[in-house]
């Protein structure tokens, strides 16, 4: 074994921030070089302890014998496996002790808890429409800058996830907001950029793109605080600078590939006035590295008390990137009043007083700290009362409790936290009441495998383009997930995660295939597109166009609601027909007016009639039975007419729109079901070939319950009839032009009988083209 | 989006077949993966250019964590070993279509196994390179040695 191949194995060891775990299988003693995996067997008999290797304490005189004697390589290789707990525990303590910390698992929480209960629908847009494209890259539906609730907040959360992992270059732009230009830092000019329109911060030189960011800080204090660990192990001279210089400079090069770990040192050592550590150490001894490396680890930590939310007075606040600029900025001006020595807990107290702290408004460590408690404690609660998912749930609940803990016993002290700050490097200072503190550290079990593959499905879905076959049905089997509902195959979990989706979209993701609906009552958009198997077979297909649809009205507490189902749709132009908004009445412009558009099936329906039914609980791509719309129609007959006056509505159909159903439109389009006989004739605008009108015998209504259109050939008339009528009890007419102007004359004059029966005046048409019909 | 920007891109799998056998005969002359990493450099800059990030086109099989010392160089080299860490379980399974499509290639020609690669790792269109490299690394070295070097993905194969 080579000091190779443990730096690959090293590379590849990682700690999971979200699900809070490390690497499982890695195991550093088997690829260590011979050498120093023997120093390791004679200084740690039966093998090294966690606090083994993660106290500083000096070795003795034999350990540092045995050290000295050992090749430079096996020397580095014996600094990594020390240093590596050290390494990963300054994470963990970052993550679930800091403001920052909170904000991360808050966020990620609340962005869970989003995709569990009102992404479902966008979510299944996103894989029948466009299935490799990245949540990521759907843009905003508003051009906000704060938002608070539903699919906004949503998507700001994904973007500043983004963010945080390091996002494409599209996604980064020049400047700050109006302020565009560099910033000049400890002599280096850095260039401004804005990240998602969320996250100001600049670009790392020389990096090919990569941006200081939040992981930057995070890497910079875990090297800076093990650097520091290493030292004291080693005795804490100007010997163990050398060599603590060497490993950083052996492990961490070359920079280009390490910016994250080397930014904000290389920023150090150009004010130190150095091009690489070991010229520092070499020139400085300990005093200067250790310098550098606390220097590092306290501004990283001045980063880390961003306040979760920014508010909109202090938009910067929440910004660790920005605190990392004024913490350095300050640095400066302190080192260049002559001071040398650096005292972590004062130095940023003052940073908090300071001007540029001033200017942005940053909030200081204690009053961040309240406001942390304030946010874990309501993420928490709203947790506990809402995530669906049981182990995600259990999972978020653990974190949350555990930094609510930590932030707590830490609001009294401010910055001063000895795991946080360590004076020798060593997070398991910050173990000084272990009752309360061991959590903080170590877990007493790895996070259960369901919230391991939700973050790893988060990952596929938020930011990758990667689509294996397992990715979908194991991504809805989780969605789909809730109490009680264990079991079910990735389709139910998938019906039952659309069923439950408090919003289910909004317009400007995909609007020709959208529709946005306002409510009056909730003034929040609800719509259904078409459903997910029919949009399936749109883009898989070829035999020409075939459009069914069934569709009703129902009254719902005196609000219409109007539910559509989409038997089939074959190509992209029906679907475009379906739910075209262009200048036109379509049907569903007219079902917009209705109040709400959703997908309904029997059980629904009956659901509806015994008024227990709450919409967004209607989503099943179930055929409706004759019986349950015949009842649903009729409820809405009269609340649907209103409406029509109450809008002084009038038709106004395409010039294509003609016979041979322009009878029908004209008086289908005036009586409530007839909305369907519009969009009938606007599918007739785009020249289908045939029309059916599906009449349902046991109806009052002198209209039709149900309209059903089909496009093309008659055989898709047959399969219609044989599959979808059968056994309801519905008749199926294929019209000639003739009997299609007989039908529609007598429904009209059903249609005027009825509206005058109920006091509404009537029908008048002053010319027999669509485009005159109007209300009296 | 409206319908008509839709655009559906489709793949030449004949082409992509051809080019991974020719990137296979390169490995064999040269008796080493760096034609494999030209190959998939130049995908990277490509993408580059279009400012995006290699490494998205790739499924994930755990999330992304951070770690005492996680290469962020973004070349053809690392792309290659990140794709055996993440997609070796999938390429590598015995049951796999993978390795049935690569038992029938001379029948089924090598564009079908561009296409199963495709498929079992869920690539989109635009990361057909990256398919088109690993072809070539498992025609040229074998399934067997593609999934041995895999387990641990260093400079070169054993065998290549």
């Amino acid at each position: 074994m080579s000091l190779h191949r443990l730096k690959a194995e090293l590379g590849a060891a990682e700690f999971a921030p979200h699900a809070q775990a490390f690497d499982p299988a890695l195991d550093l003693i088997s690829v260590m070089p011979p050498a120093a995996a023997f120093f390791f067997a004679s200084t740690w008999p039966q093998g090294p302890t966690g606090f083994d290797l993660m106290l500083a304490e000096p070795w003795d005189e034999d350990t540092m014998k045995d050290y000295r004697e050992l090749g430079a390589e096996d020397r580095m290789a014996v600094l990594a496996c020390v240093g590596f707990l050290n390494h990963e525990l300054v994470h963990r303590v970052d993550l679930l002790a800091t403001p920052f910390g909170v904000s991360f698992h808050g966020k990620a929480c609340l962005e869970t808890i989003g995709l569990l209960l009102e992404g479902a629908e966008l979510i299944a847009t996103l894989e029948r429409q466009d299935p490799w494209r990245p949540l990521r890259d759907i843009p905003p539906v508003a051009e906000k800058l704060v938002v608070s609730d539903g699919m906004d907040t949503l998507n700001a959360r994904v973007r500043w996830f983004d963010a945080l992992r390091g996002a494409a270059a599209r996604h980064v732009q020049p400047g700050w907001m109006s302020d565009p230009g560099v910033l000049s830092l400890a002599g280096v000019d850095l260039e401004r950029v804005i990240v998602h329109e969320l996250m100001p911060t600049v670009l790392v030189p020389g990096a090919d793109g990569t941006y200081l960011r939040p992981l930057t800080v995070l890497e910079s204090r875990a090297v800076a605080l093990t650097g520091l660990l290493l030292l004291n192990r080693l005795g804490g001279d100007d010997y163990a600078a050398v060599e603590v210089a060497r490993f950083l400079e052996t492990f961490y090069a070359p920079r280009e590939a390490f910016p994250d770990y080397r930014f904000l040192l290389d920023l150090f050592l150009r004010l130190w006035g150095r091009e690489n550590l070991l010229d520092l150490a070499i020139e400085r001894g300990a005093i200067g590295l250790t310098g550098l490396l606390k220097a590092v680890s306290v501004v990283g930590w001045y980063g880390l008390h961003a306040t979760p939310e920014a508010n909109s007075e202090a938009p910067l606040n929440a910004s660790p990137m920005l605190r990392v600029v004024i913490a350095m900025q300050e640095l400066i001006k302190y080192l260049g009043q002559g001071n040398t020595l650096l005292e972590g807990v004062p130095f940023l107290d003052a940073v908090d007083r300071g001007d540029g702290a001033d200017i942005l408004g940053l909030t200081d460590s204690r009053e961040t700290l309240d406001y942390s408690l304030h946010y874990v404690r309501g993420v928490r609660r709203h947790n506990q009362a809402a995530n669906p998912n049981p182990h995600l749930l259990a999972h978020f609940d653990h974190v949350l409790a555990l930094q609510e803990g930590q932030i707590e016993r830490r609001r009294q002290h401010g910055y001063e936290f000895a795991a946080g700050l360590p004076e020798d490097g060593s997070v398991l200072r910050g173990l000084t009441a272990p009752e309360c503190d061991q959590d903080l550290f170590f877990d007493e079990e790895p996070p259960p495998e369901p919230v391991r593959r939700w973050f790893a499905l988060r990952e596929n879905l938020l930011f990758r383009e990667a689509r294996p076959p397992e990715f979908w049905p194991e991504l809805w089997s989780t969605i789909g997930t809730h109490p009680g509902a264990s079991g079910l195959s990735s389709e139910e979990a998938r019906a039952l995660a659309l069923s439950r989706a408090r919003f289910v979209g909004e317009d400007g993701i995909w609007p020709t295939y959208s529709v946005m609906v306002e409510s009056e009552e909730e003034g929040r958009a609800l719509f259904v597109p078409v459903r997910d198997s029919a949009l399936r077979r749109t883009f898989d297909a070829g035999e020409g166009p075939n459009v069914e649809t069934e569709w009703s009205a129902v009254g719902l507490r005196g609000e219409a609601l109007a539910a559509l189902r989409v038997g089939f749709v074959e190509t992209e132009e029906e679907v475009r027909l379906l739910f075209s908004l262009e200048r036109h009445r379509g049907m569903v412009e007219a079902l917009i007016e209705c109040g709400r558009l959703v997908l309904g099936n029997d059980e629904a329906f009956a659901a509806v009639q015994r008024g227990e039914l709450h919409p967004k609980m209607i989503s099943c791509p179930v055929a409706a039975s004759a019986e349950v719309l015949e009842t649903a129609v009729e409820a809405a007959t009269a609340k649907a007419l209103l409406t029509r006056y109450e809008h002084g509505w009038s038709v106004e159909l395409d010039e294509k729109g003609g016979a041979p159903l322009d009878w029908a439109v004209e008086a289908y389009g005036w009586h409530e079901p007839a909305e369907a006989a519009l969009f009938l004739a606007e599918l007739k605008g785009k020249a289908l070939d045939y029309a059916l009108i599906v009449g349902l015998p046991s109806l009052p209504e002198p209209g039709f319950a149900v309209v059903l259109t089909a496009i093309g050939p008659s055989a898709s008339v047959r399969r219609f009839r044989e599959e979808r009528i059968a056994g309801t009890g519905g008749e199926v007419h294929q019209l000639s032009e003739s009997e299609a102007r007989e039908l529609a004359s007598a429904a009209l004059l059903e249609a005027n009988n009825e509206l005058r029966s109920r006091g509404l005046g009537g029908i008048r048409f002053t010319d027999l083209k669509p485009r005159d019909v109007r209300l009296d | 989006m409206a319908c008509s920007e839709i655009n559906v891109q489709t793949v030449d799998y004949n082409e992509a077949g051809t080019e991974a056998e020719l990137l296979a005969a390169q490995v064999d002359d040269t008796q080493s993966l760096d034609p494999v990493y030209a190959k998939l450099d130049s995908f990277v800059e490509e993408l580059k250019a279009q400012q995006r990030n290699a490494a998205d086109l790739l499924p994930a099989d755990a999330e992304p964590g951070v770690g005492f010392m996680l290469n962020q160089k973004r070349d053809g080299k690392t792309l290659l070993q990140t794709i055996a860490i993440s997609g070796r379980e999938s390429l590598c399974d015995p049951e796999g279509e993978v390795r049935k499509k690569l038992s029938e290639v001379t029948q089924l020609g090598t564009g079908a196994v561009v296409s199963s690669v495709m498929f079992t790792l869920g690539l989109p269109v635009i990361a057909v390179p990256i398919a088109v490299a690993i072809v070539g690394m498992m025609l040229a070295i074998g399934i067997k040695g593609f999934c041995q070097w895999a387990s641990a993905p260093a400079d070169e194969p054993a065998s290549a």
